[in-house]
């Protein structure tokens, strides 16, 4: 990797081509930054089809639960993204890790008290996919801010940044589908709102890691060695 | 033991007032911070288990790492925290590549010797050619073939083979690079492998 060059030479060459840098925003500055791109997006899915915090809360411990659980998935899942882009604050993206795992056992916890109900008999695929197409759409904010501010992070742990990413958005997006859904269907809330938008995150995820790899790859290359490699000491012998 | 925090405090206060001038472009301050970390550095690196060799290549991946990353320093949060987490994680990048290297070694190795025990010597001869290498029980012909082979080829053929070490190891030990030593081994094998079937068609 040093092809032979001493140190001393590596470090002349990066103060000699040192340029004035921004440092990135506090977390909590990206953190707010995702706030006020979900709440944008509240406000024009308020104007679109309008928001019902009440039903949710109306509609029962499920419709609770899978609203919190929503909640702080978006929350630990984007922090996290964000804090393991930044060296020194593995112990916040750790912190904010273990709040998905949580959100995440929520959900699981919804989905187990379901099992058994009549609530909701019938599947209404087409109400499902409907809800998990808006709640895409209504993530795209959320996960945009997201990878802008992620990409600005030191260029490690891409698979990592690229799923916590795509969950955390998802789970955004999601929040706002179960807020503006008058569905009284439990297994609806839980497949159009919950579940369908992870998977669709899934995806997601999978197409942001490849990105940021990518961006790993470029970084990897960004600076190369000034002077040629040493000859191999390969003899003919 | 505030005195004996005192100096400790000025040194990352010091790095931390470099590393800000750094940010604002101010090269000679970056040179003198980098030039400060290199010892501390390479204590880090080896005490971390990178092989002595390839400290300096390490030593080099963070340094390069932290000028890639030096705009994610805050200068309101403290330096050594940011520091040792782009230092940890280079040097685990390094320890992962070097035991990949040393099982793609030790399978290479392995398939080596197998194809010396399968195609090269007859099962009347050899009975395992692996077990044999490793516990340095090498039968006559295999001694002779080895005696036979250029130094270097021998020198690589005995620490991959017989002494079974990682190629990091044997060509810090032979004095040449990691491909070098791999072209050696292989040319040695190869003609190893010549030699004896040589022998085994003569008799």
């Amino acid at each position: 990797m040093s092809a032979g060059r001493p140190t001393a030479d590596l470090v002349s060459e990066l103060a000699g081509g040192l340029e004035p840098v921004r440092p990135i925003p506090a977390l909590r500055w990206q953190m707010a930054s995702l706030a006020v791109a979900w709440f944008v997006t509240a406000l024009l899915v308020a104007a679109w089809q309008g928001l019902h915090p009440q039903s949710v809360l109306d509609r029962g411990v499920s419709s609770v639960g899978i609203a919190i659980g929503l909640a702080l998935l978006a929350v630990s899942a984007l922090g996290a993204a964000l804090a393991a882009r930044i060296p020194g604050r593995e112990n916040a993206a750790l912190l904010a890790l273990s709040g998905g795992v949580l959100s995440l056992g929520l959900l699981l916890a919804v989905w187990i008290g379901l099992i058994g109900t009549s609530v909701g008999a019938i599947f209404h695929l087409s109400e499902d996919l409907r809800c998990v197409g808006h709640a895409s759409l209504f993530s795209a904010p959320s996960g945009l801010v997201a990878g802008f501010l992620a990409a600005r992070g030191v260029a490690w742990r891409p698979v990592e940044t690229g799923f916590a990413i795509a969950f955390g958005a998802a789970a955004a997006g999601a929040l706002l589908t179960h807020l503006s859904c008058l569905s009284h269907d439990a297994w609806h809330w839980l497949f159009g709102h919950a579940v369908g938008p992870l998977l669709i995150g899934v995806v997601a995820g999978a197409l942001l890691a490849w990105w940021f790899q990518r961006g790993r790859a470029a970084a990897a290359t960004e600076i190369q060695p000034a002077t040629p490699p040493k000859p191999d000491a390969t003899e003919q012998g | 033991m505030a005195d004996e925090d005192r100096p400790r405090d000025s040194l990352e206060n010091r790095r931390a007032a470099y590393m800000a001038a750094a940010q604002r472009g101010d090269a000679e301050a970056y040179e003198a911070l980098l030039l400060s970390l290199l010892g501390p550095l390479r204590g880090f690196v080896f005490r971390r288990g990178v092989d002595e060799g390839q400290v300096e290549d390490v030593v080099q991946e963070i340094l390069l790492l932290l000028h890639r990353a030096r705009h994610t320093w805050r200068p309101e949060r403290p330096f050594e925290p940011w520091l040792w987490a782009i230092a940890r994680n280079a040097t685990t990048d390094a320890l992962r590549r070097q035991g990949r290297q040393r099982r793609h070694v030790r399978d290479g190795g392995t398939e080596e010797i197998e194809r010396l025990s399968d195609e090269d010597l007859t099962p009347g001869l050899v009975s395992s050619a692996e077990d044999q290498l490793a516990q340095r029980e090498l039968p006559a012909d295999l001694r002779a073939a080895l005696a036979g082979l250029p130094d270097a080829q021998r020198e690589a053929v005995e620490l991959l083979y017989v002494e079974q070490l990682s190629v990091v190891e044997a060509a810090r030990r032979a004095g040449v690079s990691p491909n070098a030593l791999k072209v050696r081994a292989h040319r040695g094998s190869r003609a190893l492998r010549v030699a004896l079937t040589r022998d085994e068609e003569a008799r």
